[in-house]
């Protein structure tokens, strides 16, 4: 495989990939957000429930791993096929070619399966004499092109139409309109069934294999797999024992979720079980290991082996959507890619993409199989950060932080900033002059989006006590003489000072008493999804330490709110003195719309100014699919200002901020911020509202860099610009 | 059998691309075939030839040749290259998905599914369940010491591997036809014994 960083540069050089995907991912949500739907109504069962169903299963099996290979062996053995279980991918290797050879098979044809890319099966054939065939159309195609799937389900999703013609052209030296689809789908039909009918292997991989009865269970639509596997007289399964289920009802369990989650489709229209060898036949099933006992040896790993390959962690990936799976992964491509790569092809190959995951969190509310892929990709970026010192992006990660951690260094750091760059200063980012970005690495880091400014005071200086703005009380709320700890957050603390200052009025509004400590610094959350655990959790300490006394603490940021909540648990886990004080108080530690929604409520029409000016809403992606977020914000807009909100499409798609995506991968944070902008474009909207500074401040930079006549606020500026005045 | 499971299962069916029928008698279903078939052939699964041995006359009665793939690997796969039309057995029919299950362990049954241009699955008409959960039943309860090859079938071959655009009729079969018919019985039979006789 090419390394990364060229892999990286083709995918950006290739306009197709990027449009290619937007319309598939866009396509795919609908029809799986309509099929799990339709799901839910039928069983009763929400999505959660029904994940949660599978993946119990499929821990159950692995929990008693040994017992259901066993029992699987002696099934698939009483039907008459060899199963060999084999460590490491050489031997795979040197097993499926040796019988092909001994066999005197010159030809074999197959069916997907990942395991044989992984294990890299095809060339060692080759180098053997043996000519494999992929089959399936897409795998087809990419083997006549020379190149590997970008996609787990649909692996040639990065070519288009006119460029399939023009292989097909190539290759078969006949004609085809790039516009006749039609017919390069019966072409393949004709070329590849002389294959099936002279093959003498057939290799498959399995979609699960069912100890019950020693089947192997095989999932296809064009129904090459099961000719791949039923008409030569050898059949060839690698699999990995993770397809281990125990029942037939437990494949059917997997079938439910598997299409639905993959293509959008309520089953595929092949659903083979196959057992045993045909008649005059051979079966011989490879169980290659290649890391997976190392994977299920270790706890925060293990679940990712309950992947079905469904591809649904990469259709709802917005960086994928840019780069596509070529450098988004490695052979496994999209979320799970991230993870388990380091396993099956080490901690190297591993390490590359991962700066473009942006940590939105969408993967893991579309697994069908429930894996915590946000945690499993910072883990994997963690043992990145203590195994690999020595990278580069190890370095340079190791320094900034440092840095940054540092609070009177940032503190410093942040005021020169703010006194060289006064003059660029433009609503709150640097008007980059036009010169300036023409220079091409410049121009590639803020050509597109203007940097965030900071401020000469922070917020910090802004709201100490006696500089308090007085706020009338609007209401007795819940949370009326309560002290309430008002968490700054960094960047709102030093780029985005005014966002504070909001917060501490609605507080006020609501009648707390609120307090701001300039111990406090910054949660923790940069450095932990830089994979520097050692300095997040320091950071974690020093939060929770600031925080003491509080009765409450709200924040601007649901970004601190995720972390604290979700991810500093991980970080104290060696630590249960600190990690009992985290879990006294997470309760109580609130972003500003939750606290508004729930005990600071303020009187419905109590910030109503009479503007009806419609805005629209970007909900921080974690918002969602971390803290279950919904529809809190567009109430707060209608019930308090009364105003309109216009629907944004895709509001919960991350905006291209998140991670370390932006600094490291400018190109992928800036297409993700197309997308956003461009929606927000759709909706006629000339405002735009979010929840956590560091999104606002993302797209404000890019409403400015592009000219659009957009006002981007923090929901906490809207809402407290429309408070009375004292 | 419950109306309402047929309805289910035909709403099902027809979102997968295929089509139900319903015949109380064998001779309905040879009608059908006899109109479907262009080549003056129809291809016909040696499970479904020793099931239905009735349908097969009434097929010839019809003016068509009868092929039953037997025999050799290399004549097997011979006598269905061609096919335009084949007909296998279903075991069942399950309503929540419209797929049919067809168990085809020996190479003259599978070839029929796989390679014929229309397919046509003739299940009982009392073999129509409701869920999946019947389909996993019914493999668990015939799987256990044979070898055999069950699929669950649902509408035609497809693809969508270029650019998205679905087109059906890939590998296997463009078109599928379930006829559930009141005449058709699977007479209790261990899943793979036949074809490993054969």
């Amino acid at each position: 495989m090419r390394p990364f960083q060229e892999r990286y540069a083709a995918a950006l050089a290739d306009e197709n990939v990027r449009t290619g995907l937007l319309a598939f991912q866009r396509g795919w949500r609908d029809t799986r957000d309509a099929q799990i739907a339709e799901l839910e109504q039928r069983t009763g069962a929400d999505f959660d429930a029904l994940r949660g169903d599978l993946a119990a299963r499929k821990d159950h099996v692995r929990a008693h791993w040994d017992h259901y290979l066993d029992a699987f062996t002696a099934a698939a053995e009483a039907a008459g096929a060899t199963v060999t279980r084999v460590t490491t991918a050489e031997e795979a290797n040197a097993y499926v070619t040796g019988l092909a050879r001994a066999r005197g098979s010159e030809l074999v044809v197959k069916g997907k399966s990942m395991v044989s890319e992984e294990i890299g099966l095809n060339d060692h054939l080759e180098a053997a004499g043996v000519t494999p065939v992929e089959t399936d159309l897409g795998e087809w195609i990419l083997q006549l092109a020379h190149e590997h799937p970008s996609h787990l389900v649909m692996p040639a999703i990065h070519k288009r139409a006119e460029q399939v013609a023009a292989l097909f052209e190539r290759v078969l030296g006949r004609e085809f309109p790039a516009d006749d689809i039609p017919r390069m789908v019966q072409v393949a039909r004709t070329e590849l069934r002389e294959r099936f009918l002279a093959a003498g292997v057939g290799l498959s991989g399995a979609n699960a294999l069912v100890a019950e009865g020693g089947s192997v269970m095989l999932v296809c639509n064009e129904g090459n797999n099961r000719m791949s596997v039923g008409l030569p007289p050898l059949h060839v399964v690698t699999a990995g024992a993770d397809k281990l289920v125990a029942t037939y009802a437990d494949a059917m369990a997997q079938v439910r979720l598997l299409a639905r989650s993959a293509t959008g489709q309520p089953i595929t229209v092949y659903t083979n079980f196959v057992t045993g060898p045909r008649p005059g036949g051979e079966m011989h099933i490879v169980l290659v290991d290649n890391g997976r006992s190392a994977m299920a040896a270790d706890p925060d790993i293990a679940p990712a082996l309950r992947c079905i390959r469904c591809g649904a962690c990469a259709n709802v990936c917005p960086p994928y959507q840019i780069v596509g799976g070529h450098a988004f992964g490695h052979v496994y491509t999209g979320a799970i890619g991230l993870v388990n790569t380091a396993w099956h092809h080490g901690l190297d190959a591993a390490a590359d993409p991962q700066a473009l995951c942006v940590s939105c969190g969408a993967c893991a509310a579309v697994c069908p199989t429930d894996i915590p892929l946000p945690a499993q990709i910072l883990e994997v970026r963690n043992r990145i950060m203590t195994q690999r010192p020595q990278r580069t992006d190890s370095r340079v990660r190791a320094v900034a932080l440092r840095a940054f951690a540092t609070p009177w260094l940032f503190a410093a750091g942040t005021r020169a900033v703010a006194t060289v760059t006064e003059p660029l200063r433009e609503d709150g980012v640097l008007a980059v002059p036009a010169r300036l970005r023409r220079h091409p690495e410049v121009g590639r880091r803020v050509g597109w989006r203007s940097p965030p400014a900071p401020a000469r005071r922070p917020a910090r200086d802004r709201l100490r006590p006696r500089r308090q703005p007085a706020v009338p009380r609007l209401a007795e709320t819940a949370v009326t003489g309560r002290r309430v700890l008002l968490f700054l957050q960094c960047i709102t603390d030093r780029f985005a000072p005014t966002v504070a200052e909001s917060t501490a009025r609605l507080l006020r509004a609501a009648g707390a008493h609120v307090i701001v400590r300039r111990t406090q610094h910054c949660c923790g959350l940069p450095a932990f999804d830089s994979g520097q655990w050692e300095t997040a959790t320091t950071m974690v300490r020093h939060t929770l330490a600031a925080m003491e006394g509080a009765d409450d603490v709200v924040t601007p940021a649901p970004s601190c709110v995720a972390m604290l909540a979700h991810e500093a648990p991980r970080l104290l886990r060696d630590d249960p003195d600190t990690a009992a004080g985290l879990q006294q108080l997470s309760g109580r530690i609130h972003d500003i719309v939750d606290y508004l929604t729930g005990p600071a409520r303020l009187p419905a029409g109590s910030l109503d100014t009479g503007d009806r000016t419609p805005v629209t809403i970007h909900r921080f992606c974690q918002s969602t699919n971390t803290l279950g977020r919904t529809g809190e914000m567009e109430a707060l807009v209608r019930d308090l200002a009364g105003a309109p909100v216009t629907a944004l499409p895709e509001a919960t798609v991350c905006c291209g901020f998140g991670g370390s995506t932006s600094i490291t991968n400018p190109e992928v944070a800036e297409g993700i911020l197309d997308r956003k902008l461009a929606n927000v474009d759709r909706t006629g909207a000339t405002t735009l509202l979010t929840d956590n500074p560091g999104c606002m401040l993302h797209l404000k930079g890019g409403a400015h860099a592009s000219d659009r006549a957009l006002t981007v606020q923090h929901i906490a500026d809207y809402l407290a610009d429309r408070l009375p005045a004292s | 059998m419950a109306d309402d499971l047929i309805a289910r299962l035909r709403s099902e069916v027809e979102r997968a691309s295929a089509a139900l029928l319903e015949e109380d008698h064998w001779d309905g279903v040879a009608d059908h075939l006899a109109q479907w078939a262009r080549r003056g052939s129809v291809v016909v699964a040696p499970v479904v030839a020793e099931r239905a041995p009735q349908l097969l006359e009434q097929v010839r009665d019809r003016g068509l040749a009868v092929v039953v793939p037997e025999g050799t690997d290399s004549e097997v796969m011979a006598a269905v290259a061609d096919a335009d039309i084949g007909v296998v057995a279903g075991e069942l029919a399950v309503a929540e998905s419209g797929s049919v299950l067809v168990a085809e362990h020996a190479l003259g049954d599978r070839v029929v599914s796989m390679l014929s241009r229309r397919l046509v699955v003739v299940v009982p008409r009392e073999a129509v369940a409701a869920a999946l959960e019947d389909a996993a039943a019914w493999l668990a309860a015939h799987a256990g010491g044979t070898a055999w090859f069950a699929s669950l079938m649902t509408g035609p071959s497809r693809t969508a591997d270029i650019e998205r655009s679905l087109t059906i009729g890939v590998q296997g079969p463009d078109e599928v036809d379930v006829v559930l018919c009141a005449a058709a019985s699977n007479a209790a039979r261990p899943l793979g014994a036949k074809g490993a006789q054969r």
